[in-house]
């Protein structure tokens, strides 16, 4: 049995690993950060239309089918992601209306570019996740995280300068962030797993951008200092972690 | 941020910023040493297991490097600053297929190793601690610099820098001994010509330089985390390039204000007041793509370019 094989057997008992304790130490290995990046984000996303199961529970093993379970569940993870761009790409637009309309007071010239280049890049990030869908038949993704978007919105209405404007991002793109580094090690296809880097790097640099402007050292996760319990691995299954937006 | 005199900070302030910048790491090492048992098994079911498909897995992932990746703009722009010659040690590295005696992931987490040695040395130099202390050009560049605020949170950014990396360096070490692996401790024979040839004679080049080597980090791991096949080294190999990914954009931003002749705006913690002097293109010139684009294929650390052979 080679070792794709032998993965996907350990995928196809991620369910039970929840409630059985006879479990493998290597099935445990594999499993557990299979069905806590898919939970995470299944519950992030919002996307309860899903016309299929997740191919993860139901396999009785073959290539052939745990090739499409692993296929079916990289989906699930991009219209998970994508919800997640749409709702950045909404924030930052949002964000954009609001300093034009002069409701955040006046805006400093980089801050105008961060926020017009992010958004725009959460947009080509989103588009770039739709083509991952609609290639495979799928439909895309054109509305936001819907267990997310509430947060984002009651926190977006209390925003009323560009610092708490930089900050409410910052948290998105740090929820955003540590979202993709929980379900990058379960992708299958080299391709989905190579688009999810490339957008958590220009994420992070995001972050890393807004760190320096709100006066706090570049190379971080969100608006936090340490020992503050708001670490990048709580990433509870079927919890996205309200408190990385709301703080 | 105030500094006594020349390097000396007084690191009240940054130290309470280094600590920020620690979490990841420590996640990170977290990850890394809550996988060792786990992996440990793996080792024990793989002992002796020569698997040719990860070794056609490799060998198939090299070609789509060469075929998909190639000599793009960003490429380009890498090898101006890496400077001539240096191309051509690329070019045997990608010809040479993975070696079916030592298992992929081994490869990788060694070359990923020699990767942040380099970093580290690398940092070290520019900071007065490489063989020729603060005589190094890169020293003698940091030291240079006029403003005293940015003189010191370059020289703060370094340090920090260079410790990141150590930590890194320890988890891909890590993950290597427990995958049954030798562990690798010496700097990427790919990238040290390149370091040793370096124009390092100023501030900008400095920065410029220490850019690039954390672009072919970021855009190395980038690549192995579709070649991995364990699990928990992705989960850290993802972990750690989104960190060198921040050093990248964070000298990249460096290298935008002095291009721009504000050294005076380059300060940790920055200073709200001086929000609205920062140029426009500190905005956005860390990140030019939606997408991160990976250089060509002569900035990238290829599994076997940093394994023990």
């Amino acid at each position: 049995m080679n070792e794709e094989n032998r993965t996907s057997m350990n995928q196809e008992s991620t369910i039970s690993t929840l409630t059985s304790t006879a479990v493998s130490r290597r099935r445990f290995l594999v499993g557990s950060s299979v069905a806590a990046g898919l939970v995470v984000l299944t519950a992030a996303c919002g996307n309860d239309d899903e016309d299929s199961d997740s191919g993860a529970g139901g396999q009785t093993g073959g290539t052939t089918a745990t090739t499409a379970a692993g296929a079916n569940a990289d989906l699930e993870t991009a219209a998970a992601a994508a919800g997640l761009e749409k709702l950045a790409a909404d924030t930052y637009a949002a964000a954009l209306a609001a300093a034009t309309a002069g409701k955040l007071g006046a805006v400093p010239p980089a801050v105008a570019t961060f926020v017009t280049t992010a958004q725009k890049q959460h947009q080509e990030a989103l588009d770039n996740w739709n083509k991952v869908l609609t290639g495979a038949g799928k439909p895309a993704v054109s509305v936001p995280t819907a267990a997310l978007a509430p947060a984002v919105n009651a926190e977006f209405a209390k925003v009323s300068t560009i610092p708490a404007a930089a900050t409410l991002a910052l948290r998105l793109e740090d929820y955003a962030s540590q979202t993709y580094q929980a379900v990058i090690p379960t992708l299958k296809s080299p391709d989905a797993i190579k688009l999810a880097a490339q957008i958590n790097v220009v994420g992070s640099q995001h972050q890393a951008i807004l760190r320096y402007v709100l006066g706090l050292y570049p190379v971080g996760a969100g608006p936090v200092k340490a020992a503050n319990g708001l670490s990048s691995v709580d990433f509870a299954p079927a919890n996205p972690q309200p408190a990385l937006i709301t703080g | 941020m105030r500094i006594d005199d020349g390097l000396k900070l007084d690191t009240t302030a940054f130290a309470e910023l280094m600590e920020e910048s620690q979490d990841l790491h420590i996640d990170a090492m977290k990850v890394a040493n809550d996988s060792l048992p786990e992996l440990a098994q793996i080792r024990e079911e793989r002992k002796g297991e020569i698997d040719t498909d990860e070794i056609d897995r490799f060998n198939v992932a090299r070609r789509g490097v060469l075929a998909r990746m190639g000599y793009g703009a960003s490429g380009i722009a890498a090898r101006t600053l890496l400077g001539g010659g240096f191309g051509g040690l690329f070019a045997g590295l990608l010809a040479t297929p993975a070696r079916a005696d030592q298992a992929l992931d081994v490869q990788i987490l060694q070359t990923a190793s020699s990767l942040e040695a380099l970093a580290i040395a690398t940092y070290g130099i520019a900071l007065g601690e490489g063989p020729m202390g603060a005589n190094a050009p890169a020293a003698k560049a940091v030291a240079g610099i006029t403003v005293a605020d940015a003189k010191a949170t370059v020289a703060a950014f370094a340090k920090e820098t260079a410790r990141q990396h150590t930590e890194h360096k320890k988890a891909f070490q890590a993950q290597t001994t427990t995958l049954g692996g030798k562990v690798q401790d010496a700097q990427s024979p790919k990238f040290l010509p390149a370091v040793m040839s370096a124009d390092l004679s100023t501030p900008a080049k400095v920065v410029d330089f220490a850019a690039v080597l954390e672009k072919v980090a970021t855009d190395t791991y980038l690549l192995n985390l579709s070649l991995l096949q364990d699990t928990r080294s992705k989960g850290i190999m993802a972990s750690v390039m989104a960190i060198e990914s921040q050093h990248l954009a964070t000298l990249k931003a460096v290298s935008a204000l002095l291009g721009a002749g504000a050294a005076e705006l380059i300060e940790v913690p920055f200073p709200a007041a001086n929000i609205p002097k920062l140029p426009a293109v500190a905005g956005s010139v860390a990140f030019p793509n939606a997408l991160h684009q990976v250089a060509g294929p002569e900035l990238i650390g290829e599994p076997p370019s940093g394994a023990i052979r």
